[in-house]
């Protein structure tokens, strides 16, 4: 196991490096200039050459990037064109707005998707179940941007609940959240159900019925444990996503999180920012999947490495 | 300045949509009027206290006065910090900030007695806050977006960027309250830029004590409000500067400035009276909320208007491609129909027919020569481009960039209007850096771009965008003309006054006679103020008057 995670890490490292040289070719094959700029129409050449070469753009590529991952290593990301702080600052000032929001909406999807999958295993084929898959395919059909505005508007707006939009407490993480809940739950509804029916039919279950195991034992001790694997996979996937920045939700409540600050990145040419969150986005992604490739054979017992 | 709004695209088109279905008017049209009133109504005395609050689209790029140089960020360091002069009021009348002046010797000397001020942390203004800060903005590694609009204009200037010389010989301090500022030439312009954020007082020790990093994030200024905090990603607190130099102002004790970017959130937000302003926190009401709110019969009347002293053009490059031949330029310009750009911009904009907007105090000409009226008319156009040697018209591209939405909608019905004589345009968006880079290097054949004042002078727009001094930073369309620029020379020299207005009045009709640019529509600045905030106006060359706003009871 401690031979497999090793492994592992040396991998993720290997990928890392290449989604880093990616990265920063694609972002400075573009030809964009960002010292005019930062300096202004009114600029004379030789401040704006003077700024070039305080952002080492006059070096050849390959240079720039040695130089970068040597700054990498040592926890330097750089500094932002536009605003001219830190990429680290900037990053860890919305990694906290980001975490917020997703744990909180990876959990409210699981709280929706799980029961929902389970119950519509349990009668498959059913009324109940048709009403169910229904409600999901909705669901998974909502744009986002439409159920975030229709949650703003009527919960937010009409009602007065909650926050509309904007950052801070607890409070204005619940709207976005729930709109990502909503329209992702069903992806969860949809893959436990299915794995929910391929374990039900299966002789361990009909033996641990035979024995007379109740049914809710049949369900979460024997049944649900087999059937949650792809769920865990496609769970890992989901939430080192969701770490990288929810762009469409952080645009719609104008939620100060890492999509936000990816997106204006880019809208902006911002390089050293668009490295930095790429990376940041890339490491979760990384970071989770190894997670859940050690949690299989923590639910599994059949799985080892 | 060139316009570029640090606004974040996403989905807006989605939001706009559904915001419009929200209000229940989605089918209705606007036809605002064009010449709504620019201050909100102020019948009341002034109340003191309250608070403001305010959605801001983006955190500030800068605090520090020698780096800012965008109206986001305007809109804190005019809070924050004092010039030598300033505006007053809604007006282009330059009137003492925080000196009194007087010029001399033929307008080369400009003498500025300093008022008694306090910089927040109780130190006091003198002279050298001012000379401090003019060579910040002339030091290289600043990166002062300011330093071209003192360089070399302020004697001694080019020595001191050079690093030939350890102060600059044009700013003296006569006394600890008297700054003589001596100028190469003598120039209308100056006391303008010296109302430019750029040039106000910092406080020496503080400067000399603090990284520079630290000073953008961290502002000591003299100014109407002081920053309290902020709280990355979510809000910047101002409060009252209880010792302000100007007695009884201001009235608000204190200013949240709420980190959202969301144009339906932002909506909501007024519409709920939890803000009291749209304005230039957010560049203007967002283009998403201009409908919903200007058709809903209870907020409608909140909205205040003003046409800016900017334009938005298509330039055309005068040295490559067909646009290189005039008879080309000309024949383009009958193409565009600039009342259908008006409707695409929900009537916020003024059909252009030159490049001084209406809204310049001087320069704009209420009748063009003939030579130099264009009118929608493809039929001639079509004529025109067949005599030019293009009758089966040419293909190109028209380059846009992201900064702002409306800009790309623009170029679209560009190139719908052009395909009608036969010129085959395809659209490229690009960001605002590659934008930019391209536009420098001359790449860009036809370009839409958009220029705002920095001061209220017809040189500004002239003499920095068709100057062959200006090719390729500004002047992006190559247009080189020894007439031209001998008159726009002539002009920067010249004292304020009629014979120096005639003087750009004959540069502009020779530029316009040649075509380098198809001005397209002057734009109209727009802002949402409830009717409980009071003391609200627009100055053209500032953003708001936070220090004369006061907030009156209300229910909400």
């Amino acid at each position: 196991m401690i031979a497999y995670i090793i492994r592992r890490i040396g991998g993720s490292i290997v990928v890392l490096i290449g989604i880093s040289i990616i990265t920063f070719s694609l972002a400075y094959l573009v030809p964009a200039n960002p010292a005019r700029a930062i300096v202004g129409p009114h600029a004379s050449e030789a401040l704006v050459l003077q700024v070039e070469k305080q952002l080492g753009l006059n070096e050849p590529l390959p240079v720039r990037y040695v130089h970068y991952m040597g700054n990498l290593l040592q926890g330097n990301l750089g500094t932002s064109y536009v605003l001219d702080q830190p990429v680290t600052t900037l990053i860890s000032q919305r990694a906290g707005a980001t975490a917020q929001l997703a744990v909180t909406a990876w959990i409210a999807e699981l709280l929706i998707g799980i029961p929902i999958g389970i119950i519509s295993a349990l009668y498959d084929r059913k009324a109940v179940d048709h009403v169910v898959s229904i409600l999901a395919l909705v669901g998974i059909s909502l744009p986002v941007f439409f159920v975030g505005l229709e949650l703003m508007y009527w919960v937010g707006f009409k009602l007065g609940w909650l926050p509309v939009g904007g950052t801070g407490g607890f409070n204005f993480v619940i709207l976005p959240a729930l709109t990502y809940a909503i329209t992702g739950a069903a992806y969860y509804a949809r893959l436990l159900k299915s794995s929910m029916i391929d374990v039900m039919s299966s002789d361990y279950i009909r033996t641990a019925r035979a024995k007379g195991a109740s049914p809710n034992r049949v369900i979460f001790g024997h049944a649900l444990r087999n059937a949650i694997i792809p769920v865990m996979t496609y769970g890992g996937i989901d939430i080192a996503s969701l770490f990288g920045g929810v762009v469409v939700i952080e645009d719609v409540f104008g939620y100060s999180g890492i999509g936000q600050l990816t997106v204006q990145a880019i809208n902006n040419l911002d390089v050293p920012v668009i490295m930095g969150t790429v990376l940041f986005a890339a490491l979760f992604v990384v970071l989770f999947n190894l997670l859940v490739d050690v949690l299989y054979g923590i639910v599994d017992p059949r799985i080892t490495y | 300045m060139k316009r570029n709004k640090l606004r974040l695209l996403g989905v807006v088109a989605s939001v706009a949509m559904i915001g419009t279905a929200l209000a229940g008017c989605g089918t209705q049209t606007a036809t605002p009027s064009q010449s709504g009133s620019d201050t909100a109504t102020n019948s009341t005395q002034p109340v003191y206290g309250g608070t403001l609050q305010m959605d801001l689209s983006s955190q500030f790029p800068h605090l520090d006065p020698a780096k800012a140089y965008d109206t986001t960020s305007y809109e804190a360091v005019l809070q924050f910090f004092n010039q030598l002069v300033t505006y007053q009021g809604a007006t282009n009348n330059i009137v003492p900030d925080l000196a009194t002046y007087t010029i001399s010797d033929g307008g080369k000397v400009y003498t500025f007695n300093i008022k008694q001020a306090k910089f927040w942390n109780g130190d006091p203004v003198t002279a050298q806050s001012f000379i401090t800060e003019f060579e910040r903005v002339l030091n290289n590694n600043m990166q002062s977006g300011g330093q071209g609009f003192i360089d070399p204009i302020i004697k001694g200037s080019a020595a001191y960027v050079a690093g030939k010389a350890n102060s600059v010989s044009g700013l003296q301090a006569l006394n600890s309250n008297t700054l003589q500022i001596t100028l190469q030439h003598p120039s209308a312009t100056f006391l303008y830029v010296m109302a430019m954020p750029f040039f106000s007082a910092v406080d020496p020790s503080y400067i000399a004590a603090h990284p520079e990093s630290y000073i953008d994030l961290h502002p000591m200024g003299t100014g109407p409000f002081e920053l309290a905090s902020y709280t990355p990603g979510k809000d910047y607190v101002l409060t009252k500067n209880p010792n302000y130099f100007v007695k009884g102002i201001p009235y608000l004790n204190k200013i949240v400035f709420n980190i959202n970017n969301s144009p339906s959130a932002v909506l909501f937000h007024f519409e709920q009276g939890q803000t009291g302003l749209i304005s230039w926190n957010q560049g203007g009401i967002p283009s998403e909320d201009y409908l919903p709110l200007s058709n809903n019969p209870t907020y409608s009347g909140d909205i205040v208007k003003k046409t800016e002293v900017s334009i938005n053009y298509l330039g055309l490059n005068c040295v490559s491609g067909p646009t290189k031949h005039v008879a080309v330029r000309r024949a383009l310009e009958d193409a565009v129909n600039k009342q259908v750009l008006v409707r695409i911009l929900d009537g916020l904009a003024l059909p252009a027919n030159q490049i001084i907007p209406p809204s310049m105090p001087s320069g704009y000409e209420p009748t063009l020569p003939a030579q130099d009226q264009y009118t929608y008319n493809p039929t001639l156009a079509k004529q025109l481009l067949a005599k030019a040697g293009y009758p089966n018209g040419f293909n190109t591209t028209i380059y846009t960039d992201n900064s702002n939405p409306s800009d790309l909608k623009t170029a679209e019905a560009i190139q719908q209007m052009f395909s009608q004589i036969g010129v085959h345009a395809q659209v490229n968006q690009t960001s605002w850096n590659t934008f930019l880079t391209n536009n420098e290097t001359g790449k860009q054949n036809m370009f839409t771009l958009a220029w705002i004042e920095d001061f209220p002078d017809p040189s500004d727009f002239l003499n920095t965008l068709f100057n062959t001094n200006q090719i390729p930073v500004n002047d992006s369309t190559d247009y080189s003309n020894q007439q031209v620029d001998a008159l726009l020379n002539q002009g920067a020299l010249m004292p304020a006054g009629t014979a120096r207005d005639n003087v750009y009045k004959q540069a502009q009709n020779i530029i316009m006679s040649q075509a380098p640019w198809i001005p397209l529509v002057y734009p109209v600045y727009d802002a949402a103020v409830q009717p409980w905030v009071k003391g609200f106006y627009i100055n053209p060359n500032l953003v708001d008057p936070l220090q004369y706003m006061w907030v009156v009871p209300h229910n909400s």
